[in-house]
């Protein structure tokens, strides 16, 4: 049974939002019925350009929408976004502050806006290890500093939904990791963290639920388990001494055969007893046997292929 | 509304370009003093010797032919006014005095404050338009204006607080620049010239023009925070400003002479002095068949400028909060 708008942290329906441009009318998103439920991480996947960003700032009251409704908490967006507002942290994009103040002085001022105690600065840049950083100029900052600033000033306000609009864009291993372990830790003190990204392997390691979109509406949505399960049949990598005879054998048995790197994958099939079955028939037998688990890239590739987008995320 | 107004005046003034601006705006002060110390300063022996000696020269001279250039001029007057019953050439005044044509006047502290006043009111004026823009231009170019409305989304409360602040601002600013204009010039009649003269109604008079410069200031900085947010970049704010001061104001005016109520300058000089005149060229052929141009002497009241002002603000102002409330941010 759906969830009701009260239940979600984010509900929208028939988001839409066209861009005028010199070439006529473009639609950034085109009917987005999106939900994201209270608690845990929610992975917002789409290719570039496919209205990830432009969905999130719509939700934030920072451009208008065309049509649809927006809820957060139950509260009707942007109608009521200052009644709500005060639960959400968001992230847009890269971090903006202000270059020429230090990072404690910039969250002073978002503090001091909201009417939090001074205290809670010194707290929230200690949260996000830049408490000796804190009085150096935000410019001075690396891409990993900035985006931690950006979470410490997501965390002033105490939200219990938090957005991170590509957070690990241009950072390294180590800054990719730590944004991932704060989003699992923040999800574990009972916060809803929504990640729009298009690195699914990250967010893969983090979501508990996705959405993905493609063109600017939803293609699939569930847990993660749920939509690689629904979507993508399972392969086996067969290693098997003669791969000519064991490639004519499977295909002929009506299975899907393809050789890769010295080893057969066989597509549609999760059973691998059967397959050194038909092979020991005939005298054929399997040295290896590796059953391939979908990820999220295999789905989202399949999706947004299904939608005819490229990797860019262009419309045809 | 009052927390916002803090925050976004503790913002104003912890800015580089707002103290970069204000310690332009002392050495502007402090340069238009020197303007006023060099009005105001004696001769030196070597140019008073000059002056008495080219003085002593015209007397001289008037007392041999004055009789005859006054009839002259008289001739000419009566000429002229066959077709301009008003035309007064000033034959009676012709004689050549000590201290008017030749010499140097002693300065007064209520002309030398009100000439000084007017030409600093002006540039602080322009000062404030740029701390006010530049206040919020640079938060659409760093783009914390987006992050700033998820703190805060009533986008009305946001301008309205900025404008605020920007006003507030700069009246302890503006203050202090006051009594510094003022005090100095005090000092440099006190030595130079005279101060003796000034009345209470000198002082009144004087009072209420730095009343109304402040009032301009506070005014040019809620029109920068205007033009920052609808312009989004400081440098398209002083390009529009700077553009409008020189095809306008300096290379067109003389071909918008029936238009001068309508320029900015005008009426902030009606604003300053309560109420101004200006010249506009009245050309015609006279009597004898010449083209003659002269200067015709108009006023502008003080209600016109002020309305004038006050309409130019409400609709910057206004216009500014209609597109910001209906605008994407980024």
């Amino acid at each position: 049974m759906p969830a009701s708008i009260a239940e979600l942290a984010i509900s929208t329906k028939g988001l839409r939002k066209t861009y005028r441009n010199r070439k006529g009318l473009h639609v950034a998103v085109a009917g987005l019925d999106l939900d994201v439920p209270v608690g845990g991480v929610h992975g917002f996947l789409g290719p570039n350009g496919s209205g990830k960003t432009t969905s999130i700032r719509m939700l934030l009251g920072l451009i208008r929408a065309d049509a649809g409704t927006m809820n957060i908490f139950g509260h009707e967006v942007p109608k009521h976004l200052p009644d709500v507002v005060g639960r959400v942290g968001a992230i847009v994009e890269s971090p903006k502050f202000f270059p020429a103040f230090s990072g404690r002085k910039n969250l002073q001022l978002l503090a001091e806006a909201i009417g939090r105690p001074r205290g809670i600065v010194d707290q929230v840049l200690e949260q996000t290890s830049l408490g000796e950083r804190g009085k150096d100029k935000y410019r001075t900052y690396s891409l990993g500093m900035k985006q931690r600033l950006a979470i410490a000033a997501t965390l002033l306000k105490e939200p219990d939904l938090l957005i991170f609009d590509e957070p690990t864009n241009g950072l390294d291993p180590a800054g990719i990791r730590e944004i991932r372990n704060t989003m699992r830790a923040l999800s574990d003190q009972g916060k809803t963290v929504l990640v729009s990204s298009h690195i699914l392997s990250e967010v893969e390691q983090v979501a508990d639920t996705v959405s993905i979109i493609g063109h600017g509406r939803l293609l699939a949505s569930g847990r993660v388990a749920d939509v690689i399960g629904n979507q993508v049949a399972t392969s086996v990598r067969v290693g098997v001494a003669d791969l000519a005879a064991a490639h004519r054998i499977l295909t002929d048995g009506g299975l899907l055969v393809r050789e890769d790197g010295g080893l057969l994958v066989v597509d549609g099939i999760a059973d691998g007893a059967e397959i050194t079955k038909r092979l020991a028939a005939h005298y054929l037998f399997v040295n290896e046997l590796i059953p391939v688990r979908a990820d999220l890239e295999s789905v989202f590739l399949q999706l947004t292929a299904d939608e005819g987008l490229e990797s860019s995320g262009n419309a045809k | 509304m009052r927390r916002l107004t803090k925050v976004e005046l503790r913002r104003l003034f912890s800015r580089r370009l707002t103290a970069g601006a204000l310690l332009g705006a002392v050495v502007v002060t402090g340069m238009i003093l020197l303007g006023a110390y060099q009005q105001a300063k004696p001769l030196s022996g070597q140019q008073l010797a000059f002056q008495r000696a080219q003085f002593d020269q015209a007397h001289q001279n008037w007392a041999l032919n004055g009789a005859q250039q006054v009839k002259d001029c008289v001739k000419q007057q009566a000429i002229i006014q066959k077709s301009d019953p008003k035309a007064d050439f000033h034959c009676n005044d012709m004689e050549p005095k000590w201290g008017v044509n030749w010499g140097k006047p002693k300065v007064t502290f209520d002309d030398l404050m009100h000439s000084t006043l007017l030409n600093w009111s002006y540039l602080m004026a322009f000062i404030a338009f740029l701390i006010g823009a530049g206040f919020v231009a640079s938060e659409f170019s760093s783009g914390s204006m987006g992050n700033w409305l998820t703190f805060e989304p009533r986008r009305m409360r946001v301008y309205s607080t900025k404008l605020a602040a920007a006003g507030l601002g700069l009246i302890p600013a503006t203050l202090t620049l006051l009594g510094l204009l003022f005090g100095g010039v005090w000092l440099i009649t006190a030595r130079y010239g005279s101060t003796a003269g000034t009345t209470g109604k000198m002082w009144n008079d004087l009072g209420l023009m730095s009343a109304r410069s402040l009032v301009l200031a506070v005014v040019a900085a809620t029109v920068g925070v205007a033009m920052g947010t609808l312009l989004r970049h400081t440098a398209a704010v002083i390009g529009i400003a700077m553009g409008y001061l020189i095809l306008i104001e300096a290379i067109f005016s003389h071909l918008l002479q029936n238009q001068q109520p309508w320029l900015l300058r005008l009426n902030m000089d009606g604003w300053l002095q309560h109420g101004t005149k200006y010249y506009i060229q009245s050309c015609k052929t006279d009597s004898q068949g010449q083209y003659r141009c002269d200067g015709v002497e108009k006023l502008l009241g003080f209600g016109h400028s002020s309305t004038y002002l006050g309409l130019l603000v409400v609709l910057v102002v206004g216009i500014t909060a209609m597109v910001f409330q209906r605008r994407d941010v980024n």
